[in-house]
């Protein structure tokens, strides 16, 4: 078929202003998940500062006060407190900051290597990629919980950067099969080839020419693959592999306030919300974003 | 009786009556006329050419006469089709009952318009019952029949066959089959060769007569090829910017346009005879993007001040001469005859000393599941400095798998490929690196061979920058002298791909293969995705980049026009063989091979056929 020759005078735009325009249309719904997440965001950032106590602070004499409650030595506490005494809303800030600490960091860190994997399966096909499939497929077999849960057994709890790559590593064939499979159509798709034509290398090709164009496809992945990062992370947690006292996550809390959710409720009921609403809105965001990057349903830049 | 598609009083001698039609796009915010007042009409046993570049509005036409069109569509005017009208309000039943009976489509990819998991036979056979009411037995008698009148070799045996088993040209065959199993009385054919080789193409194109011949059905025949229209269609309207800017018998446009863009398409095509085609200024505007005046007085050198301010009237295709022009061009076709570039003339294929890039006894296998598969062999030929070698052949011929070798991107099975003396390294070697700066490829789509995500202006700085070659500063000033020697205009280095048109990005890919002031240009149908008065301006610059730079060009074509417009030599490929290689002219006068001939007579020329090529048919 014949392209058409006219091209029509197209208004430039920066992409700032072409994701705030996309952003300004999103449904409510995806506006207050995107708040929501801003939020949480900023108080993993602050959680130091903006927390009303330590959140390591016993206080036996006020024990398992309920949410709005004040202490014997005249503190307010929002959130109350948990079977220690300690104040809620500040285990709560400090759990939101280790939490999203290892998913922020976990997600990267799997999205970097699995696409990796992907590109080098792409690259040198053949054994390699054989070899990389095989173990992609041995890995979506298997529940991942139980790989980190042995490996744990074997390694100990306690060592906070392990735990981070072993959440992060969770997801690693789903990054590596979309690599490989966009690599792969990128490469048949002609400008991979003519850019090697022009005698570029094959670091060029991939970082500065295939990436770029896959970049959409990874950062949905990411989305989608960030709230399971979050349930794993607290799920290990909560079974008491994962974060280890002092240090809290959201898993711990859920985990402590399950002896008392007949007589304090609040104790996992607030940090459980705390988790369903955080991976509902990364779930909504990643939807939307998905929406918004299809090339197919957006022509424009 | 009101209907919307009502029945009119039987009216065989014209069975497609258009007039005033307007076709627009409309969604809730706006609405944008694609085809504006336009009127045909074609009678029983004409065959209409509908002539356009692509945004013209030929095929949005052809499905709105057969009420085709989506929800998102509205027409306006009144369309007749047989002895039915066609309007919006026309229920899906009422349509039904016209498609097929009263007329039919053929489309331009006919493997992808049939069912890939259904045998041939049975569709043919199933669309026959539907439409003529019969039982499967009888229904089958006639698909074999008709497999039969489409002139499908061994048809017996091809009606058990599923469509991936047939070649393009028999899909074809089977479509046309299927379109006339309801003895239509109008069967539109929307470029229904263009994917075609042209040895199949002629035999199409003579198909679609002689069925015409036989049933006096009316036929609209939409191409770009003005050769085509030549050689099959009795009348033309050519159709610019959704309108018919002029309309006419085939033997009057063809000879004396009257519309100025008439007379820039005919001049834009490549001839056998070698005339080198001229390119139209400009761009089609944008259905939305239309002139008040005149579509075409943007790029119109007669226009005047009125073209720009007023629409001329509107040209009808009603039998009559007919043309929307406020100053139509009288007079013959007279053809400016353009000086041949200089070619040095020496055996293409002897030894020479100063072969810049050779092939000696050169093959090339490709792995299959079944083993190896030889796709060229024996192929002795070589390209010297300032030479213009055509490569040419149909699909599977083995044209591009030259380029491969040539390029490095394929090692050689057998033989050897040189430049310069030295082996041309393999793609992905340290060697290919230095080779690439001398040897360069502009591929068959621009579209995909750019990077969408990257600016047209940092794609053709990029060979410099892998190079290491100039500064900032040097790169920059070279990246203009590029855009500027490839005729894009300097602004053009901040857009994407998708925001320029194909001609444009087909220039880029040029100035981006020239960064590195190659020795070799190897195209590979460079041209074949653009619309003809695009195609036109890019030959036209090939030529003055090889005048101005002394570079040496392998164009891989399938088109032998553009071959003669452009090239010093001439190789033409065969299955994989090398069957006739020389001069240009004088292969073109009197072919030694006779599949060269075959393949000269076959080629739709809007000129007349040389009368030696007529006599070495034989």
């Amino acid at each position: 078929m014949a392209y058409s020759d006219a091209s029509s005078a197209f208004e430039r735009r920066t992409s700032t202003q072409v994701a705030i325009a996309h952003f300004a249309e999103s449904p409510v719904i995806v506006k207050l998940a995107v708040l929501w997440l801003v939020m949480i965001l900023f108080i993993a950032v602050t959680a130091r500062w903006i927390m009303p106590y330590d959140y390591q602070e016993t206080a036996l004499l006020s024990r398992l006060l309920p949410p709005g409650a004040t202490g014997t030595s005249g503190d307010f506490h929002l959130l109350g407190t948990d079977h220690l005494g300690r104040d809620l809303l500040s285990r709560l800030f400090s759990s939101i900051q280790l939490t999203m600490l290892v998913a922020v960091f976990g997600t990267l860190f799997g999205a970097v290597v699995g696409s990796c994997i992907g590109f080098v399966a792409a690259r040198f096909r053949g054994w390699v990629d054989d070899v990389i499939m095989v173990l992609v497929d041995f890995q979506a077999s298997m529940p991942f919980v139980i790989i980190a849960l042995s490996v744990i057994a074997v390694m100990g709890t306690g060592n906070m950067l392990l735990f981070i790559l072993l959440v992060g590593f969770q997801g690693w064939e789903r990054y590596a099969r979309i690599s490989r499979g966009m690599t792969l159509s990128a490469v048949n798709h002609g400008y991979a080839a003519a850019i090697r034509l022009l005698g570029a290398g094959t670091m060029r090709v991939y970082l500065r020419h295939i990436l770029p164009n896959i970049l959409a496809a990874l950062v949905v992945q990411v989305s989608i693959n960030f709230p399971e990062t979050v349930i794993l992370e607290t799920s290990m947690s909560f079974l008491g592999v994962g974060i280890q006292p002092p240090n809290t996550s959201l898993g711990n809390l859920l985990s402590y306030g399950r002896d008392y959710l007949l007589n304090a409720w609040w104790i996992a009921g607030v940090p459980g919300c705390t988790i369903f609403f955080t991976t509902l809105s990364m779930s909504i965001v990643g939807d939307w974003l998905r929406d918004v990057l299809d090339p197919t349903t957006n022509s424009g830049t | 009786m009101e209907g919307p598609a009502e029945k009119l009083k039987a009216d065989y001698s014209t069975p497609l009556e258009i007039s005033g039609l307007t076709v627009s796009l409309k969604t809730k915010a706006w609405k944008c006329a694609i085809v504006e007042d336009v009127s045909l009409r074609v009678r029983s046993g004409e065959i209409l050419g509908l002539v356009g570049e692509s945004g013209s509005g030929k095929t949005v036409t052809c499905l709105a006469a057969l009420g085709l069109l989506g929800p998102a569509w509205q027409t306006e005017g009144e369309i007749r089709l047989a002895r039915t009208r066609i309007t919006d309000a026309a229920s899906a039943s009422q349509l039904v009952s016209v498609r097929g009976r009263e007329a039919a489509m053929i489309f331009q990819d006919a493997s992808a318009s049939l069912n890939p998991i259904e045998k041939v036979g049975k569709q043919l056979t199933k669309t026959v019952a539907r439409l003529r009411g019969v039982s499967t037995g009888e229904a089958r008698e006639i698909a074999l029949d008709l497999l039969r009148r489409v002139e499908m070799p061994d048809p017996e045996e091809r009606f058990h066959s599923y469509p991936f088993q047939l070649s393009g040209g028999q899909n074809q065959r089977v479509m046309i089959a299927v379109a006339l199993a309801g003895r239509p009385e109008l069967l539109f054919a929307d470029e229904p060769t263009t994917a075609l080789d042209v040895t199949v193409q002629s035999q199409i194109l003579d198909l679609i007569k002689s069925l015409r011949d036989e049933t006096k059905m009316g036929v609209v025949f939409v191409t770009h090829d003005l050769g085509v229209v030549k050689e099959v269609c009795d009348s033309v309207a050519v159709l610019y910017a959704g309108r018919i800017v002029e309309s006419g018998s085939v033997e009057r446009i063809m000879n004396a346009p009257r519309h100025p863009y008439t007379l820039g398409l005919i001049e834009s095509m490549p001839t056998l005879s070698g005339h080198v085609p001229e390119g139209i200024e400009g761009q089609v505007p944008a259905p939305d993007k239309r002139p008040q005046g005149c579509a075409f007085a943007p790029r119109c050198d007669k226009a005047q001040e009125r073209c720009r301010t007023q629409l001329p009237l509107g040209a009808r295709s009603d039998g009559g001469d007919s043309v929307a022009c406020f100053f139509p061009l009288e007079g013959n076709l007279g053809r400016t005859e353009r000086p041949e570039l200089s070619s040095h003339s020496r055996p293409a294929d002897g030894p020479s000393t100063d072969a810049l890039l050779s092939l000696k006894d050169a093959a090339c296998d490709y792995d299959t599941r079944r083993g190896k598969f030889r796709a060229v062999s024996g192929i002795t030929l070589s390209l010297n400095e300032g030479d213009r070698l055509a490569v040419i052949g149909e699909s599977g011929s083995g044209k591009s798998t030259i380029g491969k070798l040539m390029l490095g991107i394929e090692p050689t099975s057998e033989g050897t490929a040189t430049f310069m003396g030295n082996p041309v390294p393999i793609l992905g070697t340290s060697d290919h690196i230095a080779f690439a700066r001398s040897v360069q490829l502009v591929p068959q789509n621009p579209f995909l061979s750019l990077d969408p995500r990257a600016t047209i202006g940092s794609q053709i700085e990029e060979p410099l920058e892998i190079h290491g070659i100039g500064t900032r500063q040097e790169r920059r000033a070279r990246r203009c002298e590029l855009l500027e020697s490839a005729g894009l205009s300097l602004d053009l280095a901040t857009r994407y791909p998708h925001e320029i048109s194909g001609g444009q990005c087909q220039r880029a890919v040029i100035a981006r293969a020239l960064a590195l002031r190659p020795k070799v240009l190897i195209c590979d149908e460079a041209t074949a995705s653009l619309d003809v008065s695009v195609q036109a301006r890019i030959i036209e610059l090939l030529r003055e980049l090889h005048r101005m730079h002394d570079l040496s060009i392998v164009f891989i074509t399938h088109d032998l026009r553009l071959a003669r417009s452009l090239c010093s030599h001439v190789a033409v490929m065969r299955s994989g063989q090398l069957v006739e290689l020389g001069e240009t002219s004088p292969m073109f006068e009197a072919p030694e091979h006779p599949y060269t001939s075959q393949l000269l007579a076959s080629m739709p020329d809007v000129e007349v056929a040389d009368s030696r090529t007529m006599e070495t048919m034989q």
